[in-house]
């Protein structure tokens, strides 16, 4: 325990009735009588006062107080109070500290309590600053507390989801053995509970967790997609709130900026859906907004890029299959390509390439990944084998990318084809049915192409299952797409904030952001990477083309409930270093002196005054 | 001095005593007190064989005529008392609750000194405390009850009571034979014995007049006190419960009942007033009921 406002404030309490009584016992009526002689006899005479006398009354004091002092003080196990000489602030910047406070946002409120925190420091001491974005970012290096308190007014949030654990973790790296360290986090913490910071707190110095902001009702738009018809187009948003139950909200569909529609929803539960139809627009986004004048603005909007967006390349090689071209073709973002096995000359640009039970003729393999129906793979990873029976998935790898979102024993499998697999190679197994894989995947052997690649093997004939005739086929189908090609199945318009974007130009592309600040880029495969991906909106690119793209801050952190504020986690952590040093203790002996001399000049003003002589 | 005043219905009341003394406490001035001693006054007291030496002129020759024998005239000689008042203004005096004992002492000495003045005596008046302090007189006749008044009411207090160097500057002034009112609580007192034998042998008939007050009774008193004399100062620390308080008023009683023996033993006057009691109620019934007056 740290010596501190506690342990002080028992003993002034106790200290308290102990000098009262002392005080209270000595205390007598003065009364003056015309004549004292026939008292005399009856009480003691009050003789000439010596010092000796003054001084052993007030040293029963001490001692009272002495003993009560070291009562205290053996309860307390005090500690002294080292001032911390350097201050490591963590500053949350994420988008919830955009929220709406008593004074300004809870930003300010956390700028003002840095300001005030850092100018407590004492002469020499040194401040860290770190920013908790989406990334932990050293906003000062160890300087003064005047050119952090310079710095800290200029902090501003980002419309990012803020990772304040990651930063704390980083800020012991600032931490000096040799200097006493304070580790000072101030946020709503409405990412990463308090205790669960204290608890992993390892570092050597003290950490103090300070909570800002106060919960406020809120709305926020956590998912927004579209979907495409014949002529008319879907745009649809997932509302949720805290505190806003039955409240009517007006929400309203742009697109690049215009005014398509408004509907005025009335939110009910915890999650509310809001979808427009509208008659296609050209444009190159759209914008759904909230008005609903809450804590958090940033969660009222989100954006999403207009028209399919080419996602993923796949040529199908077969002699044709109806069923798979369907399912294929239910996937609006991709471009189907269906070549005829013997006008098949190599994957050309496709990212997928299907071979619907034939063998490909050739051994090229571009840039594309692999999916063999029923069928060997060209590349002498196996030889196909008898057919087998099967019955249905038994087994899989329910975390399996292929596997996502399915049910796979409800299908029914015919046949199975079987592989031999070549010495060397390492098949992996994604489903079987008892000891019969159905589904497996091999890497592309190492010296067909840098870089490597996936093969992904159906060992069932679609004709004998029953699966073509399933909503599973799609989907299992463009899991197995987007596995190979490694992108998600769902036809997200957006990119989240704090992500990277990656743009497919040959020359470096022009970026701004929706504040039209330029954006700088840097090469990353096949892509050009913009990191500062900070704000919520659109971000146009100037590269081969011009493009479009929009990044959304979609979280629930504005509807989650910030956690209690515990205020044992105020000020103190539990790593405490204990010392009863020399120092400590003579401070505690003048403290005690000072004391005595109040006592003293008390008692000589209440009682002595006038009467004192030397003996 | 706080102004008092007599009203006309209490001098009224106190015209009508007259003081009772022995012909011991009558001075030779010539005054109207009547005495069993021949002198030049008017009233026929007796005859007596002349002598030779006598005054012819007192000669009866009526009386000569019828038994041949020459006797003369003997006429009395009426004589003055002389009061002395001495007051105590000590700083024990001032206390008092309903009135101080200094107030009243005042206004009893100033009742004594009008009985005195309107029964034809003479009055002189002082105060004491550390010495003997102011004096006036002698003053006679009613009239002079407002100088008498006046005189008090000028009169500075003193710090501590010694009635011992009083008496004895009394003497040294011969002021001491007659009546000799002492005013006093007896409380800082030292050697009021030794004061009053001197005073009686300079030929003084003493009344002494003891006035307490409550708070010399210690009446209200409790706990833990720290009693402090008003005229030297002298601190005592008590605690003060029932047992203690009836032991202090033991004390005091035994104390005043010793200084009334004494004086009461030697032929001299004593009595005990409260500041709760009206000074004519202790002129008009205490003291007459010790035949100090009539």
């Amino acid at each position: 325990m740290i010596w501190g406002f506690p342990a002080a404030f028992w003993f002034c309490t106790l200290m308290l009735p102990a000098a009262v009584i002392f005080f209270y016992r000595r205390r007598s009526k003065h009364l003056v009588v015309p004549a004292v002689q026939q008292w005399l006899a009856l009480g003691r005479p009050v003789e000439v006062q010596s010092w000796r006398r003054f001084l052993r009354r007030l040293l029963t004091l001490l001692l009272q107080l002495q003993i009560i002092f070291m009562l205290v003080l053996a309860m307390a196990d005090p500690t002294p109070d080292r001032a911390a000489r350097r201050l490591v602030l963590v500053i949350d910047v994420g988008a919830t500290m955009q929220t709406a406070a008593a004074n300004g946002t809870r930003l300010d409120e956390a700028k003002a309590m840095a300001l005030g925190i850092s100018g407590d420091l004492p002469a020499g001491g040194r401040v860290v600053l770190l920013k908790a974005s989406h990334v932990t970012e050293l906003a000062m290096p160890p300087d003064t507390a005047s050119r952090a308190a310079r710095l800290i007014p200029e902090l501003n949030a980002l419309d990012v989801e803020s990772d304040v654990a990651a930063t704390v973790l980083a800020a012991a790296a600032y931490m000096d053995a040799e200097v006493p360290t304070d580790v000072v986090v101030i946020s709503d913490f409405s990412g990463v509970a308090p205790t669960a910071l204290q608890s992993a707190w390892q570092g050597p110095g003290r950490l103090r967790l300070i909570h800002v902001g106060d919960e406020h009702p809120n709305a926020a738009i956590t998912a927004i997609w579209s979907e495409q018809e014949e002529t008319s187009d879907r745009y649809t948003a997932r509302i949720q709130h805290k505190g806003m139950t039955n409240a009517s909200v007006r929400v309203d569909l742009s697109i690049d900026g215009q005014r398509i529609e408004s509907q005025t929803i009335q939110l009910t539960g915890a999650t509310t859906t809001v979808t427009f139809s509208v008659p296609r627009v050209a444009g190159s986004y759209y914008q759904i907004a909230m008005d609903t004048r809450d804590a958090l603005a940033l969660d009222d909007q989100a954006f999403g890029l207009m028209g399919s967006r080419e996602r993923v390349s796949v040529m199908l090689v077969t002699g044709g299959n109806v069923p798979l071209e369907l399912a294929l073709r239910a996937q609006p973002a991709a471009n189907i390509r269906i070549v005829m096995p013997s006008d098949y000359t190599g994957p050309l640009d496709a990212d997928v390439v299907i071979a619907d039970g034939v063998t490909l003729p050739n051994k090229e393999t571009g840039a594309a990944n692999f999916l063999f129906i029923a069928c060997p793979d060209p590349f002498d990873l196996a030889t196909i084998a008898p057919v087998v029976g099967a019955s249905g998935i038994e087994y899989w790898m329910g975390n399996h990318p292929v596997m996502a979102d399915l049910d796979p024993t409800s299908i029914r499998f015919g046949e199975a084809v079987t592989l031999e697999w070549s010495g060397g190679s390492d098949p992996a197994s994604i489903a079987v049915a008892g000891q019969t894989p159905l589904i497996m995947e091999h890497p592309l052997p190492a010296g067909l192409r840098s870089g490597g690649g996936k093969c992904v093997y159906w060992l069932f004939d679609l004709a004998s299952s029953d699966l073509s005739r399933r909503m599973s086929f799609p989907l299992l189908l463009w899991n197995t797409i987007d596995y190979l090609n490694q992108s998600t199945t769902r036809a997200e318009d957006y990119v989240l904030t704090g992500q990277p974007l990656r743009i497919k130009s040959v020359g470096r592309p022009s970026i701004t952001d929706p504040a039209g600040r330029m954006l700088v880029s840097r090469k990353g495969g096949k892509s050009w990477v913009v990191s500062d991906t900070v704000s919520q909106g659109v971000y146009r690119a100037a590269g081969d083309r011009a493009e479009t793209f929009v990044l959304n801050f979609l979280s629930d952190r504005g509807v989650r409930a910030l956690p209690a504020r515990d205020p044992a986690l105020q000020g103190e952590s539990s790593d405490a270093v204990a010392r009863h040093g020399l120092l400590w203790a003579m401070l505690s002996v003048r403290s005690l002196l000072i004391v005595a001399c109040v006592l003293m000049l008390l008692d000589w003003v209440l009682f002595q005054r006038g009467r004192l002589r030397v003996a | 001095m706080p102004p008092f005043e007599f009203n006309p219905n209490e001098l009224h009341r106190l015209g009508r005593a007259v003081f009772s003394v022995g012909h011991a406490m009558l001075s030779d001035a010539p005054g109207a007190r009547r005495t069993r001693r021949a002198g030049e006054g008017t009233d026929f007291m007796d005859y007596r064989e002349y002598v030779a030496g006598d005054d012819f002129r007192k000669v009866d020759w009526s009386l000569y005529g019828r038994l041949r024998q020459v006797f003369v005239r003997l006429h009395e000689a009426p004589r003055q008392l002389s009061v002395s008042l001495l007051v105590d203004v000590s700083r024990s005096m001032n206390f008092g609750r309903q009135q101080t004992k200094l107030s009243m002492a005042l206004r009893v000495a100033c009742a004594m000194g009008f009985i005195a003045l309107r029964g034809g005596d003479r009055v002189f008046a002082y105060g004491f405390s550390d010495s003997l302090i102011g004096g006036i007189g002698p003053l006679s006749g009613a009239a002079a009850l407002p100088k008498l008044i006046q005189h008090y009411q000028k009169m500075s207090t003193g710090r501590s009571s010694d009635l011992t160097a009083a008496v004895g500057e009394l003497r040294s002034r011969r002021r001491c034979k007659g009546l000799l009112i002492v005013i006093s609580d007896f409380l800082n007192v030292a050697q009021v014995e030794t004061a009053m034998s001197r005073a009686m042998a300079g030929g003084a008939s003493v009344l002494a007049i003891q006035i307490l007050d409550e708070l010399d009774r210690g009446v209200g008193l409790t706990g833990d006190l720290r009693l402090r004399d008003s005229e030297s100062g002298e601190m005592v620390d008590i605690h003060l419960d029932q047992s203690k308080l009836d032991a202090y008023q033991a004390m005091l009683g035994a104390r005043r009942d010793q200084l009334e023996q004494f004086l009461r033993g030697r032929g001299q006057h004593y009595t005990l007033a409260d500041t709760n009691t009206h000074y004519l109620e202790l002129v008009g019934r205490a003291l007459r009921s010790q035949a100090i007056l009539r």
